[in-house]
């Protein structure tokens, strides 16, 4: 359930396109990052990758000032990311829960069925993660999936 | 178990559904490193994608699909957009680039109906939650609870409540006192615990919880009758022929093993009567028999109860409100319908007379704990055998054991109010001060739980256990029961109860028919409470 429920509230950025389109998309893919101290996180559009790091510009908690962070890949336990913005369901996870209200004794079965289908519906999108996606075919879903220019300096990067 | 296997099935199906949607790999990208590959590689299809560009400078163009490579000259045409490395627009329209400016090229399959399995397993489970939702709501009697339940193990569910408490109580001017034996293992420590939960659209107003304790030896039982008195008992006589009709029953009554004998109710009659005959036929002591009798009711009771307040409709505030004030509701009930249903009544047979004399009779309301209670006997005539006669409501009545065991004598059990009152594993001083002071009432909503604390007397005894519980609960008043409106019903009800349970027959029986087995059917029934076996 948890691993349900930190899929879903993974944040979709404004930069993330619609899946119909993925096609004409221009940034790179949304990345959540979990390190290995299991403390820290990073979340942010994903500029370059490669063997030794993953490059990702991410947000502040103002939300508007964006810096570029250096994640050492050998200190990353996990990660996931998200490439398009699915449908939203979300509504669902609150109505099919209050459906489970009238049924009764019924609902000790189907409140928590709803709950965890609806959260399953809402998680998973257009998403891959470590486990099905290697750091090299991560690289086309990066901004820069040839890394980053030399020409470009990483505090210009917006 | 069936619903509840057709609930889970139906909750695999669209999972398993979602999890292949969800599993499902978009192989959507594809990345060439140079113009040749791009060429040989991409797919013969006649639709040619968007091809974006990715310049080794950090632009990017997008290329609609009007694009093409030219080998001779080296270089990618076509209309677009150029973005810079920021990704603003640095140029729109025509198009030409040289290939060495190319760092890789990227196509990209269009993803649609990407959301399809997923509209899909919500439709499914949309139509589910409906197809239950319409049955509890047609048939609210079958999904919905009534009155407090009482807990050994917090974990169980109403399945295996150990009690129910005052669940004949709708309304203030009801409020009585219950006392329900808990049937407990040996005690071990000094700590016992009981979880109280609601869970029913109800809101229970609970004034008291106490324990009532006796300790007992090995072989030693205390049961509790139906006047509220204690006996010591000792040995056990199991029933060696049970008959109904022509049915033999004794396999389904002779054990504490919650496999329980009903009847279905008449369909002409809701108040017709039935006998179960039980022969006793190696009772060594025939001095101060006592029956011992484990029951419950069946849904019957709780259809009259929402039946009652469905005919009120939207005039239940007006009616309940007159009840409060009426000097008579309780003899009105108790004269009526409760009168014509009956009790659970124990004949002994007196073979000198050659008759049946009436002993006295068990009541209980509730259809979710089992009652364990004892009817002291009278009129035992010599030899070693007893025979005993119920006569009780077709319909009406789970048993599930029946025995008998010789009094020892009548005793009072100690009172243990809690010592500590837990909600959501925190301790709540306010409830524990609601339920000790006589004259505030803990109110518990849907879906609370409490768990009393209670100290036993002397550790290292061991002690048999009652719940003690008093108070009231005020049913919540569902939208689709004032449809149900008929105060004609009401009154024919409550004036004329023999008349109202003959015409309310064929009702019954629909609803008898479907709910009550469906209910029932989900009932997981491995589990033992049984003292002696375990």
């Amino acid at each position: 359930m948890a691993v349900i429920c930190s899929s879903c509230s993974m944040s979709s950025p404004d930069y993330l396109p619609d899946s119909e389109n993925i096609d004409v998309n221009v940034y790179g893919s949304y990345i959540s990052i979990v390190m290995k101290d299991a403390e820290h996180t990073t979340g942010g559009e994903l500029i370059a990758v490669d063997s030794a790091n993953f490059i990702v510009l991410t947000e502040t908690d103002d939300s508007l000032v964006k810096k570029i962070k250096i994640v050492p890949v050998k200190k990353v336990d996990n990660f996931v990311i998200k490439y398009a913005e699915g449908d939203d369901y979300i509504a669902a996870v609150p109505l099919y829960t209050l459906a489970s209200l009238t049924h009764g004794y019924y609902a000790l079965i189907t409140l928590p069925l709803n709950l965890i289908i609806t959260l399953v519906v809402n998680s998973e999108a257009f998403v891959y993660s470590d486990k099905n996606i290697s750091l090299d075919d991560l690289k086309m879903f990066a901004r820069f999936p040839q890394g980053i220019p030399p020409n470009i300096r990483y505090d210009s990067i917006k | 178990m069936k619903t509840k296997k057709l609930i889970f099935n139906f909750a695999l199906i669209i999972i398993t559904f979602i999890a292949i949607e969800a599993c499902e790999t978009y192989y959507f990208r594809s990345n060439y490193k140079d113009a040749n590959e791009l060429l040989h590689r991409r797919d013969n299809s006649n639709v040619k994608p968007f091809l974006k560009a990715h310049l080794k400078n950090g632009d990017i163009c997008i290329f609609r699909n009007t694009w093409n490579v030219d080998t001779v000259q080296n270089t990618v045409s076509g209309t677009g957009v150029r973005y810079d490395f920021n990704r603003n627009i640095s140029s729109e329209g025509s198009i030409l680039l040289s290939v060495d400016s190319v760092a890789i090229f990227e196509t990209n399959k269009k993803l649609t109906g990407t959301g399809t399995g997923r509209v899909a397993a919500l439709a499914i489970l949309a139509a589910v939650d409906a197809g239950i939702g319409i049955a509890c709501l047609t048939n609210p009697k079958a999904c919905f609870g009534s009155c407090p339940t009482f807990y050994m193990n917090e974990s169980d569910n109403f399945h295996y409540a150990d009690a129910e408490g005052f669940s004949s109580a709708i309304a203030p001017s009801m409020e009585y006192y219950d006392i329900d034996a808990l049937n407990n293992l040996p005690v071990t420590g000094n700590v016992f615990s009981l979880t109280m939960k609601n869970e029913a659209l109800e809101t229970h107003c609970v004034k008291d919880v106490k324990l009532l304790a006796y300790p007992r030896k090995k072989g030693e039982r205390i049961y509790h009758s139906p006047k509220n008195e204690f006996y010591l008992c000792e040995n056990i006589y199991s029933v060696s022929n049970a008959q109904v009709s022509d049915a033999d029953i004794t396999d389904l009554i002779r054990g504490e093993d919650r496999l329980e004998r009903f009847s279905l109710a008449d369909e002409n009659n809701l108040s017709s009567k039935e006998e179960i005959f039980l022969n006793f036929d190696n009772v060594e002591d025939l001095n101060d028999l006592g029956l011992v009798i484990h029951f419950r009711q069946t849904l019957m009771t709780t259809y009259f109860i929402y039946s009652a307040i469905g005919y009120m409709g939207d005039e239940v505030g007006d009616i309940f409100a007159k009840i409060e004030t009426s000097n008579d509701t309780d003899d009105k009930l108790k004269s009526g319908l409760g009168k014509e249903l009956g009790k659970i009544d124990v004949y002994v047979r007196n073979e000198k007379n050659n008759d049946w004399e009436l002993t006295d009779g068990l009541y209980e309301t509730g259809p979710i704990a089992i009652n364990r209670q004892i009817l002291p006997l009278k009129n035992i005539t010599s030899g070693s055998k007893v025979r005993l006669k119920l006569v009780l409501n077709k319909g009406l009545w789970r048993i599930d054991y029946v025995a008998l065991t010789n009094i020892k004598g009548k005793v009072r059990p100690v009172e243990i109010s809690p010592c500590s009152v837990l909600n959501k594993g925190k301790a709540d001083n306010t409830a524990l001060s609601s339920v000790i002071d006589p004259d505030k009432y803990l109110i518990s909503m849907p879906g609370s739980e409490y768990k009393f604390n209670f100290i036993l007397p002397q550790t290292g005894d061991d002690y048999e256990l009652f719940l003690y519980s008093k108070g009231y609960y005020l049913e919540w008043m569902r939208e689709q029961w004032i449809k149900d409106k008929d105060l004609l019903k009401l009154n024919q009800m409550v004036e004329h109860p023999a008349k109202y349970l003959r015409s309310e027959a064929k009702d019954y029986k629909i609803y008898e028919a479907t709910m009550e087995q469906e209910f029932w059917n989900s009932k997981i029934d491995t589990k033992h409470f049984s003292y002696h076996e375990n």
